[in-house]
């Protein structure tokens, strides 16, 4: 709470970031022919270490331009456009009309369509405009932009429907200009990619003021504070501003209804269709536990508002997306209370306020620094909002949880192998993102806290946040720190540092499996043979009355990982041994009086990533209750399924 | 209303009459359920017969070890789906098989129930129903592709929808729709069932089947009526069964035992609501048509 209100007080007085791109927008929306005019001013600083001869600019809208861009290229064609679509021709695109320095020099003629990523000729998503004055390391410069675009109808994340509009990545933007030693860069260079069907934030901070001028009746929501809103005759001029943020997104509608609450001085808005205003308690509910749980485990949110938009059915093509203070979640107005997806997408979405816009990492080359780590934050607080066993699904009998779901959807789905976490965005070609960057980050990350603890992971957690916010730290960044606390609290309990970790469950494709192979009880008995000299044997072997007793363990994948395993003796005893995990089999041998009748690799299921539980148990007397409650339950559902299949004859 | 009432009342009393033929019913559903599932028992024991993972059930629905079992048994499940599909199949056949002899017993009421007689008058007419079966799964598919057609026409994707209640809308007609024309084949049915059984005629049975929709239509209100109140005791059935499933907490071989006994005793039920609809249409047409 302190720290919040600490930082509260901040906002106003000291830059929370460095502030390097900047945008004052006036636009028009055309909603007759669904078109955006807007003047645009850019203030940017050149925090490189040489002078820069050009600009990138990010024009994500064309993407929308054709069926020959890489957008859809990748397979967002089928995603995101019908047949339908087509023939109506609802594509579109962004056009810079006039780009000036502060001299007043046109550009803009100069500019030419760049693809770094796939030398796709048709692909207009970067605009390269050569300066006719360079820009000197640490100069700010003040651009003046106009551009013109048509919204296009129902693109996965953004456009319009009937009079639905959600407008994100859409203005003419900048790349990051990343000098030598950020992030991967070795020299000074631009850093902007294409615009990929997978995969869209990399941007600099900086302050957004923008004006919105749509027809009278229209509510329109956005990143940041409504600063002011001045009537026409016939329209109404939205102006918002924002300050440290990466982008900026919008969305506007006649048929919005608002609704506002608060936490701890943050105003939360949720923007609605009518029939969905009864799902406004279950946002508020999850948000602000999801406002509480970031507080108190990662850091404060220092932004003054958040916005929630629920889209219309029509507009189920932009739910679930994030951006800074404005995110979209997806209800219906049917939904069962037991299906949580409102909530778990808001609350996912919210944690994007943290990992990709705070901690601004890069979404197309390295998705798991944002996916994969809100994937574990949604699964903590999901379960701790909504309960372990009922957090996604408490439905008619079906119970599942966050975590539990994401490790059942991974392991259940052909792509867990198809390529490492560390993959970027656009080289999952064979499928998989959705699943890696996700889910097998969440489920490492939930492994790692398994391993080093929940004390210690929330300590890598907070330093990550606390060192790293407002900035764009890459994935190495964040095992350093990993490292660095793990050797503070640990020392070497896990060697000199976690890369053996990373190396397996980040950049390679093992699966983990650890099993109890084997339990064995044998007597032992006293010497035979000739045991002192050369003339007497001894023939009889006389029971010890102690047992030779062991536990085979066997590693049944190829990644290795420290487990620990418990085994219980006939006479209550419980002992709780240890295993690098290194070799492929593993036996622990006891000389004792009681009998091994049980054993368990890791009892505590600190390793998620373990690809099968199933195995890590072995009681040489099992009790057999849960596998005759299955069976009971197959018997009786079986028996009604094929009861109610009569009603065909 | 009363001759409706009392026919239903009958019908009840004509299923106790004939407790052989129900528990016959019953007995197949439980001896086809358990042979459907001893190969999935099987994969079940390989996997965790001396796991402590299935224990974790008992305590909640666990999604862990469901999933670790079909991501680690997969091939082995694929293969047991198959083997579902047969008996299902089998199980329907075998049902068309004894709806002969359970007509013929509800038909002869005052006959002594001969097992042995039961089962040459399941073969008799097995022929004639498995086509009659048939004759409705195709009147069924053709309702299905109607209403699919409908639905596409109404306008399948939501983002061609203006609000959820446009959604709703669109899919309680088709339900409404659906569950009409089901109600008024399923009558069809079962009247044609125990025609075909009563006339005991070969050759082809649907200008039989015509005629008995002619006959539906000319009785539809007190048809409809003992239909619906057949259709009330199985949904009634059905919704205390629902209800009963959290009766017992199970815990223990013996929890697991009673929750069986407890399901065992609902399925018997839901035989017995489904075999009514035929008994109520036998005993309907004694006092309409025989009677007369």
């Amino acid at each position: 709470m302190s720290f919040f209100l600490l930082a509260l007080s901040a906002y106003g007085q000291a830059p929370l970031s460095p502030r390097i791109a900047n945008y004052d927008i006036d636009l028009a929306l055309d909603v007759d022919n669904k078109n955006v005019y807007a003047n645009q001013e850019i203030v940017w600083k050149n925090t490189g270490s040489t002078p820069v001869n050009e600009l990138r600019f990010h024009l994500y809208y064309n993407a929308f331009k054709n069926s020959e861009s890489t957008f859809m290229q990748e397979g967002s064609l089928n995603r995101g456009l019908s047949e339908e679509s087509l023939s109506r021709c609802d594509w579109g695109w962004v056009e810079v009309q006039s780009l000036r320095d502060s001299a007043g020099a046109e550009l803009i003629s100069g500019a030419e369509y760049i693809h770094p990523d796939d030398d796709n000729e048709y692909d207009q998503t970067v605009l390269r405009v050569p300066l006719q004055t360079a820009v000197p390391a640490g100069a700010t410069v003040r651009y003046q932009m106009k551009w013109h675009s048509k919204i296009p109808r129902i693109m996965p994340r953004t456009g319009y429907n009937k009079d639905y509009y959600f407008m994100v990545q859409w203005f003419p933007k900048l790349g990051v200009y990343e000098k030598a030693g950020m992030r991967y860069a070795e020299e000074d260079q631009w850093n902007c990619h294409q615009y990929h069907s997978s995969g869209e934030y990399y941007a600099n901070f900086g302050n957004y003021d923008v004006s919105i001028k749509v027809p009278k009746g229209y509510v329109v929501g956005a990143s940041g504070e409504l600063a002011d809103k001045k009537e026409s005759a016939d329209s109404t001029t939205w102006r918002y501003v924002i300050d440290d943020v990466i982008d900026f997104g919008w969305t506007a509608s006649p048929q919005f209804v608002e609704t506002i609450e608060h936490w701890e001085g943050v105003e939360i808005k949720l923007l609605t269709y009518p029939d969905h205003v009864h799902c406004a308690g279950r946002y508020f509910g999850a948000v602000k536990a999801a406002f509480a749980y970031m507080d108190e485990h990662v850091g404060p949110y220092p932004y003054p508002t958040l916005t929630i938009v629920d889209p219309p059915i029509h507009g189920l093509f932009t739910g679930g997306m994030e951006y800074p203070t404005f995110i979209s979640s997806v209800s219906f107005c049917f939904l069962p209370v037991g299906i949580r997806t409102p909530e778990t997408l808001v609350v996912h979405e919210f944690i994007h306020q943290y990992f990709m816009q705070m901690v601004a990492t890069h979404e197309v080359e390295e998705p798991w620094m944002d996916e994969g780590f809100t994937t574990y934050f949604e699964g903590k607080i999901m379960d701790e909002y909504l309960g372990e066993y009922t957090s996604t699904i408490d439905w008619m009998g079906i119970k599942i949880g966050n975590k539990a779901f994401n490790r059942a959807e991974f392991f259940n789905d052909d792509s867990r192998q198809l390529a490492p976490s560390s993959t970027k965005s656009y080289e999952y070609t064979d499928g998989g993102y959705g699943n890696i960057a996700y889910n097998k980050t969440a489920l490492w990350l939930n492994t790692l806290e398994g391993l080093v603890g929940e004390q210690t992971m929330s300590e890598i957690m907070r330093t990550y946040f606390e060192r790293w916010k407002f900035k764009h730290p890459c994935g190495q960044d964040f095992f350093d720190i990993v490292n660095e606390v793990v050797n503070k609290n640990h020392g070497e309990k896990f060697g000199t540092n976690m890369d053996w970790y990373f190396d397996q469950v980040h950049f390679g494709t093992d699966l983990c499996d650890y099993a109890v192979d084997q339990i064995y009880n044998t007597e032992t008995k006293s010497a035979a043979g000739y045991l002192e000299d050369f003339d007497n044997c001894t023939t009889n072997q006389t029971d010890n009355k102690t047992l030779s007793s062991g536990v085979v363990i066997r590693r049944l994948e190829g990644m290795k990982l420290p487990v620990e395993v418990e085994i219980y003796f006939e006479n209550g005893d419980q002992v709780l041994k240890t295993w690098d995990g290194q070799s492929p089999t593993k036996t622990f041998t006891f000389n004792t009086d009681s009998k091994i009748i049980k054993a368990v690799v890791d009892p505590n299921r600190k390793l998620p990533i373990d690809k099968n539980w199933i195995n890590n148990s072995y009681a040489l007397e099992p009790d057999k209750t849960g596998l005759r409650y299955y069976f009971s339950e197959m018997l009786l559902t079986t028996q009604r399924v094929i009861e109610t299949l009569m009603v065909l004859i | 209303m009363m001759k409706v009432i009392s026919t239903y009342i009958s019908a009840i009393r004509l299923l106790f009459l004939r407790w052989r033929t129900w528990l016959v019913v019953f007995g197949a559903n439980l001896i086809f359920a358990l042979l459907m599932i001893i190969p999935f028992e099987g994969v079940l024991h390989e996997a965790a017969a001396h796991s402590d993972a299935p224990l974790k059930g008992l305590q909640h629905f666990d999604i862990n070890f469901i999933a670790d079992v079909i991501n680690n048994f997969g091939p082995e499940l694929k293969i047991w789906l198959w083997q579902l599909m047969i008996f299902v199949f089998l199980y329907l056949v075998l049902n068309i098989f004894l709806a002969g002899g359970l007509i013929e017993s509800y038909i002869h009421l005052f006959q002594r129930f001969s097992f042995s007689q039961f089962l040459s008058n399941c073969a008799k007419h097995f022929w004639r129903l498995f086509r009659l079966a048939l004759y409705f799964l195709g009147a069924q598919i053709v309702v299905i592709i109607l209403l699919a057609f409908l639905y596409t026409k109404l306008g399948l994707s939501p983002f061609e929808l203006d609000s959820d209640q446009q959604f709703i809308n669109h899919n309680r007609l088709i339900f409404i729709l659906f569950v009409v024309l089901f109600a008024w084949m399923d009558m069809v049915l079962e009247y044609a069932k125990v025609k075909l059984v009563v006339q005991n005629k070969g050759g082809f049975i649907l200008p039989q089947l015509v005629k008995m929709k002619i006959f539906v239509l000319r009785h539809l209100f007190p048809m409809l009526l003992l239909y619906l109140l057949c259709a009330a005791t199985f949904l009634l059935i059905n919704w205390l069964c629902a209800q009963s499933r959290d009766l017992v907490p199970v815990s223990s071989t013996g929890t697991i035992f009673i929750s069986i006994m407890l399901g065992q005793f609902f399925i018997f039920l839901r035989v017995g609501a489904r075999l009514l609809f035929t008994a109520a249409a036998t005993d309907y047409l004694r006092s309409k048509v025989w009677a007369a």
